[in-house]
């Protein structure tokens, strides 16, 4: 069965979509030039072309760099660590990464739904979030 | 196409200016830079005015204040590359023929306005998530660490030069050097970026008065310092897996601006860029091609970037120094590079200095790798 939703505090935040328990980013492959945009998008960014159809990212990305934030705006709590995934399909996404202690780069990640740093009426806004793979989790104990 | 001069210099402190309005500062920038070419209020034929978060119409209420009104006046919201634009059009009108004296101006009042780490505007999605302006150059600063070694001292060096280069610049913010231990004790804003290593929410303003070569004349502004180069690019959409450690778009702006010098990298003498952090020195230098690509932190930490090294950069202090005052910074960058130019710059002199450079880039938009960066060329 597929759920699909998007982020509440942004309607042209990142959809996403659970199949199976597994979350995927949704996004747009341009068909003149093959090049993959999330979020989706109308019109080809590096094209022009106008005709992009829909694919589902990952589940599976790897890092390509992360940070812990200590100071941001007073609409977060920090710290919280963000990271650029790049996944298969060749476009990098903007993910925080679940829990405190970040990751290196490249290492692999899955995508999970989690409550993020932002706070809207100071409760966490669910977002997709970027994990370790279960192999990685466990080296960590 | 006409040459165009800068005629006169003018510029406020930099700083905390909790009595003064953006008004205020714009206007005794417009002033001191009025007085500085030797021309009255009536010799203004246009002007431009950068700014960010001022609201609307800063520069007619800014030259109000002045007492200059009536002549075409434009507001230029271009991110931190307001000011900087503003010059880059009022080259461009004096260049076309339309106009012999015209009026750049930026200005900018932060400190009642922010507070904190600055984020990209709210309609990106990854604003959502938490990103911040430290947070996009922590992991370009990472990904520089992982390809070429770089190391958090490295970068923090970057800032004990620029802050000691603001000691010697009475207009900066930061009046005191700090010492590599200090900048490493600050307390982390987005690792591996300390506080020392963010440049300050600041207010200010400065203003140069802009010529053709008769405008020149006519004022007999005989200090007059040639502008070889004025070039303006915005960042490309991002398709793809882009190295960022690449400064594409400074890249493309230097480009332009080198080939209206008719100069290379390799004659710049100095240069005043957009450190609005420790990484992001690196990450222009490299861009503009003064120093080879992965290498200026570990040549920084010889002194070759220093007053007294191969190529002085943020002589001024830049923007980790002297201030950053958003819209007011890429004006006050070509304010310095005219100080340098004329021997005028006191404790921080360059001797000898003839072709000097001005980068300021600015702003975060989703999907593309920058908002608009200019490159200056001012030669002596
Ligand atoms: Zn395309």
């Amino acid at each position: 069965m597929t759920r699909t939703g998007t982020v509440a505090v942004s309607p042209v935040d990142a959809s996403y979509e659970v199949e199976d328990e597994r979350v995927h980013l949704r996004g747009s492959r341009c068909r003149a030039c093959q090049a993959v945009f999330h979020p989706p998008r109308p019109v080809c960014a590096g094209c022009g072309h106008r005709d992009l159809e829909p694919v589902r990212l990952g589940p599976v990305g790897t890092v390509y760099t992360f940070s812990r934030v200590h100071q941001s705006t007073p609409d977060f709590q920090a710290p919280y660590v963000l990271a650029y995934v790049d996944f298969p399909e060749a476009v990098r996404v903007l993910l925080p990464f679940l829990g405190e202690q970040p990751p290196t780069i490249g290492d692999e990640v899955d995508l999970v739904l989690a409550p993020g740093p932002r706070l809207a009426d100071g409760a966490p806004v669910t977002l997709v979030h970027a994990r370790p793979l279960p192999s990685r989790r466990n080296d960590r104990g | 196409m006409d040459e165009v001069y800068v005629a006169g210099i003018g510029m406020t402190p930099f700083g905390k200016h909790p009595t003064q309005t953006a008004a205020d500062l714009g206007a005794e920038a417009v002033l001191l830079a009025l007085e500085d070419a030797g021309a009255g209020r009536d010799d203004v034929e246009a002007a431009w005015v950068g700014h960010v978060f001022q609201g609307m119409a800063m520069g007619q209420r800014a030259l109000g204040q002045a007492g200059l009104s009536g002549m075409p006046i434009v507001n230029v919201e271009n991110a931190c590359s307001s000011g900087s634009t503003a010059i880059f059009d009022a080259a461009l009108a004096i260049r076309a023929g339309a106009y012999d004296i015209c009026l750049a101006l930026g200005v900018e009042h932060l400190s009642q306005r922010f507070r904190g780490a600055f984020t990209p505007d709210e309609s990106d999605a990854e604003a959502h998530i938490g990103l911040t302006m430290p947070a996009v150059y922590a992991m370009r600063a990472q990904r520089h660490m992982a390809q070429y070694g770089t190391t958090a001292e490295q970068l923090a060096r970057i800032a004990v030069k620029n802050k000691y280069n603001a000691s010697l610049n009475p207009l900066a913010q930061f009046k005191n050097p700090v010492t590599l231990e200090e900048v490493l004790a600050s307390r982390l804003i987005a690792e591996p970026l300390h506080l020392q290593e963010c440049a300050p929410v600041s207010d200010g303003a400065a203003a140069v008065v802009l010529t053709s070569r008769r405008g020149r004349d006519r004022l007999g502004a005989t200090r007059a310092v040639r502008l070889a180069a004025s070039a303006l690019k915005s960042g490309r959409s991002e398709v793809g897996l882009p190295d960022m450690t690449v400064e594409d778009l400074t890249g493309r702006a230097a480009q332009e601006a080198y080939r209206q010098a008719g100069i290379g990298p390799d004659e710049v003498r100095f240069a005043e860029v957009h450190d609005c952090f420790s990484i992001a020195e690196a990450l222009r230098v490299e861009g503009l091609g003064l120093f080879p690509h992965g290498e200026y932190p570990a040549r920084v930490a010889r002194g070759e970037a220093d007053l007294g090294g191969r190529l002085p950069i943020n002589g001024s202090g830049g923007l980790l120094g002297k201030g950053h005052p958003l819209g007011a910074t890429g004006v006050a960058q070509v304010v310095e590079v005219v100080r340098q130019l004329r021997g005028d710059a006191g404790a921080r002199q360059i001797p000898g200095a003839r072709v000097g450079l001005a980068h300021c880039r600015g702003g975060k938009a989703q999907g593309v790798e920058g908002t608009a960066c200019t490159v200056n060329i001012l030669v002596a």
